[in-house]
C-alpha cells in the first residue's frame, strides 16, 4: 500500500485534504459534544493548517504533488504564449520528423536485420579484384564452384544459393492474362537454413532442388499471397506459367521474410535447379550470390579460408578459357580476394547505390535538427527574459533554484514531447514518399518501413 | 509535566498499545482514552495526534475506514494490523529498556 497509495494521493490533493479537514472537524464535534465550548475545542487542537501540511506529507509523494503542479503550471503557460508555443513545437517537429524519416530509410535499408534465424551468422561472398589501380567488388558465384565450396565446408557452415531478383511475366488463368511478379531462384535448403516456416501449405527442402528441371514447383512470399490472392486458403496446389513452364504453388513462406535483396520484395521463390541456361553445370555462368550460413561458435576466417581453396581451383581451372588476355590482367584475375561480408540486413544493389547518399542525408538532417534546437533555445531564451519578473518574485516568496529549475525544465520537457510527438507523425507521412521517389514501375523498390519503437530510438 | 513535545517519541507506542486494546475507534476516543488512562497526567494536544496516525497509516502500522454514524458525521475508524503488533511489541520492549536504565541511574548515581 505505502508507495502506491501514496502516489495515487498526489493526483487526488485537493480531495485528500477535503478528508484530512473533515477528519479534524469530526473531532473537533466530538469535543464539543464532550462539553468543550467549541473555542476552547479548537485551541486545543492546535493549528489545523499546520497538521494539515503534515499529514499531507506523510501520505503523499511530495515531489510527485510539486511535479503535477508544474506540470499543470507549464501546459498554462504554453497555452498562453500560443504562438510561440506553436512555433517551437513546429520547427523541433519538422526536424525530428526529417530525422526520423532518414534514420527510417537508413534503418531499413542498411541496418535493420533480415528476419532470419541468427541473422549475425548469416554472410554473403563478395570477390574483390584490382584492375588498373580501382578496386571492384563482385558477388556473383557460379554453380559448379558453388557446389564444391559447400562440401568443403559442410561441417562448418551451410552455404545457400540465392539468385539475383528478376521481374517476370506470368499468368495464372489464361495466356491472355499476363501479370508481372518478382521472381528468385533459391537452394532448396534455404528455408529450413533460414529458420523460416510455411504460412500455408510447405516450403522447399533440400529433395525439392536436386535434379536440374525436375522441380517445377513454386513458394509465395506471405505479402505476394495477401496483396495478389487476398490471402486465399485454396492457393496451394494451383500453377501458373511463366513463358512455357507450369509451375505449381506448394505453400506460402511465413512473413515478413520475402527475399534477401532489400529494398525488393520477392513474389515468388523457385528451386535453383529450374535455372535455365545449363546454369547448373556451368563454370562461366554467374547468376547468383552465395550466402553462408554459420554454425554457432565458427569463426567466419576459419570458413573464409577454406572456402578460398576452391575459390582459387575455380579461377585456375577457368582461367584455362581465357584467350586473349594479357599477363597483367590475368594477374589480376587470379589474385582476386574472397571476402565474407555480412549479410544481416539483406545484400542488395540499392543498398550499394543509395548507402553513402543517406548516411550524407542523414547527417545532413542531423544539422538541421541541431539548428531547430538552437531555434527552440533562442524562443525560451527570450521567453526567460520577458518572465524575469515572475521569477523573481517567486525567489522572493521562497522558491528554491531546485524547483524554479524544475518549472522551466518540465516546461521544455512538454515542448519537447509535443515536438516529439509531431515529428512521429511527419516521419509516419514521408519515409514512403521518398522509397516511392527512387522506385520505377519497371523495378519497384519496396521497404518494408514498420514505424516501430526501434525506429524512434 | 511532559508536554506535547517531549510526548512525541512515546506517541506512537500509546496510539499503537490503545488500538491493540480497542481496535475500531476513531481518533477523539484514543486521544481520550490516553488521558483518561493516565488520569490527565499525559496531555497532548488533539491535532498532533493525527498527523502520527496518518503516518503510521502509511507505514502500514494500522489501518483506516471511513464510516458514516447516525448524526451523519463520517468518522475515521483505525485498527491495528499485523505489522502494527510486531512495532507494538518492538516499541514496547524499548520502551521498558530505556526505562529501566534511567531508573537505574536514577537510583545509583
Amino acid at each position: 500500500m505505502p508507495l502506491w497509495s501514496r502516489i495515487r494521493n498526489a493526483f487526488r490533493g485537493d480531495s485528500l485534504s477535503g478528508e484530512i479537514l473533515e477528519e479534524y472537524e469530526a473531532h473537533i464535534a466530538d469535543a464539543v459534544a464532550d462539553g468543550l465550548h467549541p473555542a476552547e475545542a479548537r485551541r486545543q487542537f492546535g493549528r489545523p493548517l499546520g497538521l494539515l501540511e503534515a499529514s499531507r506529507d506523510s501520505r503523499i509523494v511530495s515531489w510527485l504533488d510539486s511535479l503535477r503542479g508544474d506540470v499543470v503550471f507549464a501546459w498554462r503557460q504554453l497555452k498562453k504564449n500560443k504562438v510561440t508555443s506553436l512555433a517551437a513545437v513546429l520547427s523541433i517537429g519538422l526536424a525530428m520528423g526529417a530525422c526520423a524519416s532518414a534514420f527510417r530509410l537508413i534503418d531499413a535499408l542498411l541496418l535493420r536485420p533480415m528476419p532470419v534465424d541468427h541473422p549475425e551468422r548469416l554472410f554473403v561472398l563478395a570477390h574483390e579484384i584490382r584492375i588498373d589501380g580501382k578496386t571492384l567488388t563482385d558477388d556473383f558465384c557460379a554453380y559448379p564452384m558453388f557446389r564444391q565450396m559447400r562440401a568443403l565446408v559442410k561441417d562448418r557452415a551451410e552455404l545457400v544459393a540465392i539468385s539475383y531478383v528478376s521481374r517476370v511475366d506470368l499468368t495464372f488463368t489464361t495466356a491472355e492474362q499476363i501479370e508481372k511478379a518478382n521472381q528468385q531462384y533459391v537452394s532448396g535448403w534455404m528455408f529450413s537454413e533460414f529458420g523460416l516456416h510455411p504460412a500455408l501449405g510447405r516450403v522447399f527442402t533440400e529433395d525439392d532442388d536436386k535434379t536440374p528441371g525436375a522441380h517445377p514447383l513454386a513458394v509465395l512470399s506471405y505479402s505476394y499471397w495477401q496483396s495478389r490472392f487476398g490471402g486465399d486458403p485454396h492457393i496451394v496446389g494451383r500453377s501458373f506459367r511463366i513463358g512455357n513452364d507450369r509451375y505449381q504453388i506448394i505453400g506460402v513462406a511465413q512473413k515478413p521474410f520475402s527475399g534477401t535483396e532489400t529494398g525488393t520484395m520477392v513474389d515468388i521463390f523457385l528451386p535453383t535447379m529450374m535455372v535455365k541456361n545449363n546454369a547448373i553445370a556451368r563454370n562461366d555462368y554467374q547468376w547468383f550470390r552465395t550466402f553462408v550460413k554459420l554454425k554457432a561458435g565458427v569463426a567466419p576466417k576459419t570458413v573464409r579460408d577454406r572456402l578460398d581453396l576452391a575459390f582459387r581451383d575455380y579461377l585456375l581451372e577457368y582461367a584455362k578459357t581465357f584467350r586473349t588476355v594479357s599477363k597483367e590482367e590475368m594477374q589480376a584475375y587470379l589474385s582476386q580476394r574472397l571476402l565474407l561480408n555480412s549479410a544481416a540486413p539483406g545484400v542488395s544493389k540499392l543498398q550499394a547505390d543509395y548507402g553513402l547518399s543517406l548516411f550524407v542525408l542523414g547527417v545532413l538532417v542531423l544539422l538541421v535538427l541541431a539548428i531547430a534546437c538552437l531555434n527552440v533555445a533562442n524562443l525560451s531564451a527570450v521567453n526567460a527574459t520577458a518572465r524575469s519578473r515572475e521569477i523573481a518574485l517567486r525567489l522572493c516568496i521562497g522558491a528554491g533554484m531546485g524547483r524554479l529549475l524544475q518549472l522551466v525544465l518540465i516546461e521544455s520537457a512538454l515542448l519537447a514531447c509535443a515536438g516529439a510527438a509531431a515529428g512521429g507523425v511527419f516521419a509516419f507521412w514521408w519515409a514512403p514518399y521518398v522509397v516511392n521517389m527512387i522506385s520505377s514501375p519497371v523495378a519497384p523498390t519496396q521497404l518494408n518501413l514498420p514505424a516501430d519503437w526501434r525506429v524512434l530510438v | 509535566m511532559p508536554k506535547s513535545d517531549k510526548l512525541q517519541g512515546s506517541l506512537d507506542l500509546l496510539i499503537l498499545k490503545v488500538l491493540s486494546r480497542r481496535p475500531n475507534i476513531h481518533g477523539y476516543a484514543i486521544i481520550s482514552a490516553i488521558r483518561q488512562i493516565s488520569e490527565e497526567i499525559l496531555k497532548v494536544e488533539d491535532g498532533s495526534l493525527y498527523p502520527a496516525l496518518h503516518r503510521m497509516e502509511e507505514e502500514g502500522w494500522i489501518r483506516a475506514k471511513w464510516t458514516n454514524t447516525d448524526a451523519g458525521i463520517r468518522r475515521r475508524l483505525y485498527e491495528l494490523t499485523k505489522a502494527g503488533q510486531k512495532q507494538l511489541a518492538e516499541e514496547e520492549s524499548r520502551w521498558q529498556h530505556v526505562t529501566l536504565a534511567v531508573n537505574r541511574v536514577l537510583r545509583m548515581a
